[in-house]
């Protein structure tokens, strides 16, 4: 699922939620990759 | 009359280097700051579910304090950064006004039961990835 952050200074960052099952736990932090974004942003792939 | 036209275009010039050594450093610009957004996951919802919500961990790797002021899904209507707060002994939730603020080298982590992304208005369901 897919959207986008908006930030004062560094602009519009893309964003791609991972959903998870209804009652599942959270994800644990520290998975997936880092995508550096036009303008200085980045992003965690899942 | 050559030379003194010459002298004073090259007092100028060493005028304006002058004043250029001595400028202040320029300010850190937009372009320096860098949003690192880790950790995006949200919740599947059941079926005729009208919201949903998203939670990430932000971090500014930048010299310069920077804000959240906007969130869009392309499944929901239209999204706002909520927070969560215990007023008179009751957990309330209502948007974050004036944008969430990370500061310089900060993490702030949106996550249940504090500040969260709420999206209104789901075009569809969010559905869990199937294993």
């Amino acid at each position: 699922m897919s959207g986008t952050l908006t930030f004062e200074k560094a602009g519009t960052v893309a964003i791609e939620y991972a959903v998870q099952g209804i009652g599942g736990p959270p994800p644990r932090s520290g998975a997936g990759n880092t995508m550096q974004m036009p303008g200085g942003g980045a992003m965690r792939m899942h | 009359m050559q030379t003194k036209t010459t002298l004073m275009t090259l007092m100028a010039a060493a005028a304006f280097m002058l004043a250029a050594h001595g400028a202040e450093p320029a300010a850190p610009t937009a372009g320096a700051n860098t949003i690192v957004i880790d950790n995006a996951w949200s919740r599947a919802t059941p079926k005729g579910a009208s919201v949903g919500a998203g939670y990430f961990t932000v971090t500014n790797k930048g010299s310069v304090p920077d804000r959240l002021i906007g969130v869009t899904s392309a499944v929901a209507d239209h999204a706002e950064v909520h927070e969560m707060a215990m007023k008179d002994g009751v957990m309330t939730m209502r948007p974050l006004a004036g944008g969430l603020e990370i500061k310089p080298g900060q993490t702030v982590q949106l996550k249940p039961g504090g500040n969260h992304v709420m999206m209104f208005g789901l075009k569809q369901p969010l559905k869990g990835a199937r294993r």
